[in-house]
């Protein structure tokens, strides 16, 4: 299935689930497609803000080692605006995710911007009435691709572990035709990809090497996959990262919009000193 | 920028100004405040961050530009975090903000804004991003804010025709 190959999580996603695509699904596969794809990196540092408080872990968002090479897709860069500016910046990973929500201008202009790539969009219907009721409707050619797409995910969700065991040649090749959409497999087993013939790696990426600016992203999965790692951070599997970036956008929801000041001890609600 | 500068500047980009375990944090009060979004409010610190970078290695007097200058304020606000987190614990130096003493000083900021331009742009090997570091005439014309109740009035942009 070539078409995997090409189209990140959020299309894939916006195909199989059209108008019912979720925006937070939609921002968290694309952010952790981004960093699969190394264009960002998770970093955590320990600080003491204040003498007397504890140490502390602060995790930031970064450009990753692919960012300058990279040509992103307009839908992602709700995520990498602020790197074009100045690709230097640190961004606190709750502020990463709240920007990349703000930016994102909402559910339905988010999905628009994913329907309007040249990747997706022969596959999804637009006229006046469909905009105006915000919908995502396929085109016949989409509703073929979307059975394809969700075919394809299937056998290999049921198949790759085994194959990762058993015949690496075959599991590698599976997981780097469909790139990025591996986050979207329920039954890998990401510790698995550890093991990942290296060799076999290394003809890859000698291969892609010479081809990673033609519009493909295999590259950068070939780079990951080699690196043995899948996040340069601390996460310990996708899921306890999958439900960070869940818990950081339901918070924001529910958060307290202060508008006063307080002082140290006393709690009022205004401005207050303390030394 | 020297060695020594270089491990300055790395200190000042690593202090943090926010607070992790706030639900409203310094960064998001700024970008309410200024009706700013917060990618650019994320920008308008790290530009901060330069602006005091600057001050600390120079022997004259550097000018931010307004929305640098709002950041300022801002952490001015938050005493702990500016004088004893940044000034005492971080650069050792105590920073003080000169709010301007009238009309008369004018042309002396003009000129202190510009060199700061140049200063910036000869430290940091570019040009400052022209969103938060407007050019001059902007940075001295466009100066009329003031603070609005949003829940009694309505804000309704002037129409203004671009030459």
């Amino acid at each position: 299935m070539k078409l995997l190959s090409r189209i990140t999580p959020a299309e894939t996603i916006l195909i199989t689930d059209s108008s019912s695509a979720q925006l937070k699904s939609l921002l968290k596969f694309t952010f952790m497609d981004l960093l699969l794809k190394k264009v960002i990196k998770i970093v955590e540092v320990s600080k003491k803000p204040h003498p007397r408080d504890q140490v502390r872990i602060y995790t930031y968002v970064e450009a990753g080692k692919n960012y300058s090479k990279y040509t992103p897709k307009n839908h992602e860069l709700v995520f990498l605006n602020p790197f074009t500016e100045e690709e230097s910046i640190q961004i606190l990973f709750k502020h990463f995710v709240k920007m990349a929500y703000d930016n994102s201008k909402g559910s339905w202009n988010y999905k628009k911007v994913i329907r309007d790539h040249g990747n997706v969009n022969q596959y999804i219907k637009q006229s006046f009435f469909i905009n105006l009721f915000r919908m995502i409707r396929l085109t016949d050619q989409g509703r073929k691709v979307q059975q394809d797409i969700s075919a394809y995910l299937d056998t290999i969700d049921t198949q790759i572990n085994d194959l990762l065991h058993n015949d690496k040649k075959r599991g590698l090749e599976l997981l780097l035709n469909i790139g990025g959409n591996i986050f979207l497999l329920k039954n890998l087993d990401f510790e698995l990809l550890k093991n990942i013939d290296k060799e076999l790696l290394e003809q890859k990426k000698l291969l892609s090497d010479i081809n990673y600016d033609s519009g493909y992203d295999s590259y950068y999965y070939i780079d990951s996959f080699h690196d043995g790692i899948l996040f340069d951070n601390e996460f310990e599997d996708t899921n306890s990262f999958s439900s960070y970036f869940d818990d950081t956008m339901d918070s924001f929801d529910s958060e307290f919009d202060a508008s006063s000041c307080s002082s140290c001890d006393s709690g009022c609600s205004s401005c207050g000193g303390c030394d | 920028m020297t060695e020594e500068q270089a491990i300055l500047w790395n200190k000042i980009r690593n202090f943090e100004i926010d607070d992790i375990d706030s639900s409203f944090t310094f960064t998001d009060r700024l970008a309410r405040e200024n009706n700013w979004s917060l990618e650019y409010s994320l920008r308008a610190v790290l530009e901060y961050k330069k602006f005091l970078f600057l001050i600390v290695i120079s022997d004259f007097p550097q000018t931010p530009s307004d929305q640098v200058d709002q950041v300022w304020h801002l952490h001015l606000l938050y005493t702990q975090s500016y004088w004893i987190d940044f000034c005492q614990n971080t650069i050792n130096k105590s920073i003080h903000h000169g709010p301007t003493k009238g009309l008369e000083e004018k042309p002396l900021f003009k000129e202190q804004y510009l060199k700061t331009l140049e200063f910036y742009e000869s430290i940091f090997l570019k040009k400052p991003p022209k969103d938060i570091w407007v050019d001059v005439d902007t940075r001295f014309k466009e100066i009329h804010f003031t603070r609005v109740n949003k829940h009694k009035n309505w804000i309704i942009p002037k129409l203004l025709f671009k030459k």
